[in-house]
């Protein structure tokens, strides 16, 4: 089968949870002609049936140069998304610089720049520092401080 | 407020706006706004999402200003990127790519930007002027307008924007529905009742669009990033002779600009075809009548000089529905009016009656952001190429970690982050597969307004669904969304037929206007 194909299927299954979501909604008939639910599950049958409309026509299977075709590095994806979870997940421990300043420099390394490994690292911390000083100092924008405590 | 009252708002306007402070504003917004458009893969909706928390804390005019600068110089910045590296920094900048980096090649690249430059002052200024005469005469038409008429009217703009985004319509009409999905997300207004947040008060306050745009974009960007980079290939020149366009390269531009700007403004106008298709119209429109229309494809100053004015004009175009009726067409407006809501103002007919010096200052701004871009760009071109070295895996991180910063700035939370990071994932799937992104950003905005003005309308006729046919405006619009409708269905209808008869062209890059 077609990836679109499952492309299809998903979509089709995103639709009924939504559905299933605009079920959730408490509806109170008493004044509004329409009530809170009617919209999200127009909408929810909408993507179902344009889930089904993508199942029947696919269209043409892809050209070699469209992004469907492109072959991708998958292990730098997969880094990068867990590179971003981590930052999060250390944001406000580390505080605002040092989580940045890891961000900066190990997604530049995941991106490919890996014979740089000095020069990324000044730019990390140059980068992070000035974003910190420009919104918490200049635009008075409240940003973790962390374990360095500045 | 109307007719010859235009003149004296206008100077009423520039009276609000020249003083030193907001024309630093308009520098700001204008350098900023094409140091990034300048900077690949982010385009001039990104740029406006990115730099919303930067605005944080400004009066509103200064705020509104600044982004009048900002939306030009995004729009402009692109070309330079386009002309000097084959990678175009948007997609409205594709189609310039073409010529202009076989231009550059030739020796001719200065000519190349200073026909890009001076196209785009013309239209931009062009543009602004039809917005200003136009906009005031919209807004008579639109006081009569009621709620089924507003409804009727962003149906049209969804419906538009779904019809020409890219080739496969079960896509586009995914992509809408999605960005609708996401609107409904949070408290409903009318009733107080939460909706998809499954219990997480996080999901109370709704899906901000601007989280939507800076996901779907620039996170999803960088994924994608993450797993071409390695794979392309990346050609560019340097820039080589003279800035001046030489006599014959004048004489074979202005005709160009000309017919760019005429184009680009009212595909601007339009809701749902943004600077894209502009941009690809006014180089179709080249190929049929510019003298050197042999030469296209080899590096022909008019295949710069037109798309480069298109793009520019169809900016100014955009914001006649947006500021007139308070209904974007496109990603970037889409993002705009967001701003508005950010200041609790709402874009329409009321804002010009009640924020005239705002709406007036603003058109004033947008003159004054495109004599900057004239007078700043052209000496300052061999700056903004110097942003072209910076290499492009500490600039996409750069991206992601400006990303997460306006969205903690915004909410001041780590779980806003979580969500930013899930957009992220789904914009970069949504990519691999050739899904648009604009339509989601739109919908994501209109979601809750159209539904808002659906729910007036059957509650003033008591439920009675022909109020959308029984009143003549609403029912023009109205035949109009269905024949916006139907055109892509009995496409998909009539392509299937012919099945396997036409493999689509290659990766035009992402819709992001």
């Amino acid at each position: 089968m077609q990836t679109i194909r499952w492309v299809a299927l998903t979509i089709i299954a995103f639709g009924a949870f939504y559905v299933w979501g605009a079920s959730l909604i408490r509806e109170s008939t008493t004044y509004a002609a329409v009530g809170p639910r009617f919209i999200p599950n127009a909408i929810g049958i909408g993507i179902v049936l344009s889930g089904l409309w993508l199942f029947a026509a696919p269209g043409a299977p892809p050209a070699p140069d469209t992004p469907q075709r492109m072959s991708l590095d998958w292990v730098s994806i997969g880094l990068m998304a867990g590179l971003v979870l981590l930052y999060i997940l250390v944001f406000r421990w580390l505080g605002y610089i040092g989580s940045t300043i890891l961000l900066l420099w190990a997604g530049a390394q995941i991106l490919g720049d890996r014979s740089h490994l000095l020069r990324d690292g000044v730019i990390a911390v140059m980068l992070a520092a000035t974003i910190y000083l420009v919104f918490s100092r200049l635009l008075g924008i409240n940003l973790p401080q962390g374990l360095i405590g500045f | 407020m109307f007719g010859a009252d235009i003149w004296s708002n206008l100077i009423n306007g520039f009276s609000v706006v020249l003083t030193p402070q907001h024309l630093l504003f308009v520098a700001i917004g204008v350098v900023i706004g094409t140091a990034i458009g300048v900077l690949p893969g982010i385009g001039p909706s990104l740029t406006i999402s990115l730099l919303l928390p930067v605005t944080f804390g400004l009066e509103p005019i200064s705020a509104f200003v600044m982004f009048g600068g900002i939306f030009y110089g995004a729009m402009y910045g692109g070309s330079t990127t386009s002309i000097l590296v084959n990678t175009p920094g948007e997609s409205s900048s594709v189609v310039t790519a073409i010529d202009g980096f076989q231009m550059a090649k030739k020796g001719r690249g200065g000519a190349a930007l200073a026909t890009a430059a001076i196209g785009s002052f013309f239209a931009g200024t062009f543009a602004t002027l039809a917005l200003m005469l136009m906009a005031p005469l919209l807004v008579r038409f639109a006081l009569q307008f009621g709620a089924p008429e507003y409804f009727a009217l962003m149906l049209l703009a969804l419906s538009a924007v779904t019809g020409l985004a890219g080739q496969s319509a079960p896509k586009a009409f995914f992509a809408t529905l999605l960005g609708l999905a996401m609107g409904m997300v949070g408290i409903d207004l009318q009733t107080g009742q939460a909706r998809f947040t499954f219990g997480n008060l996080n999901l109370l306050g709704g899906l901000d669009p601007v989280m939507v745009a800076i996901g779907l974009f620039a996170v999803g960007e960088v994924f994608w990033a993450a797993g071409t980079f390695k794979r392309t290939v990346e050609e560019s020149v340097t820039l080589r002779g003279s800035l001046l366009m030489n006599r014959e390269e004048w004489q074979r531009s202005w005709p160009a600009w000309i017919r760019g700007t005429l184009i680009g403004f009212f595909t601007g106008v339009l809701p749902g075809a943004g600077a894209t298709i502009a941009s690809f119209l006014s180089y179709n429109a080249e190929q049929r009548f510019a003298k050197g229309r042999a030469e296209l494809g080899q590096g022909a100053i008019e295949g710069v000089a037109g798309p480069e004015a298109a793009n520019n004009a169809s900016a100014g175009g955009a914001l006649v529905p947006l500021l007139a009726l308070g209904i974007p067409g496109s990603a970037t407006t889409a993002v705009m009016l967001v701003a508005f809501q950010i200041y609790g103002l709402r874009p329409g007919p009321l804002l010009f009656q009640q924020q005239a010096d705002l709406v007036w200052g603003l058109i004033a701004s947008l003159y004054i952001a495109n004599l900057a871009l004239l007078i700043l760009n052209l000496p300052m071109v061999r700056i903004w190429i110097k942003l072209l070295d910076v290499p492009k895996p500490v600039l996409y991180t750069g991206i992601l970690a400006f990303s997460f910063l306006g969205i903690y700035a915004d909410t001041q939370n780590t779980a806003s982050m979580f969500v930013l990071l899930a957009l992220g994932v789904v914009g970069f799937l949504l990519r691999r597969y050739d899904f648009p992104l604009a339509p989601v950003v739109l919908g994501a905005v209109l979601g809750p307004l159209i539904e808002q003005e659906y729910r007036r309308s059957l509650a003033i006729s008591v439920n009675d669904y022909t109020v959308f046919f029984t009143r003549p405006i609403s029912l023009v619009l109205m035949t109009l969304v269905a024949m916006a409708f139907l055109v892509p269905v009995f496409n998909a209808i009539w392509k299937a037929s012919r099945r396997r008869a036409a493999v689509p062209a290659g990766d035009v890059g992402e819709i992001e206007d």
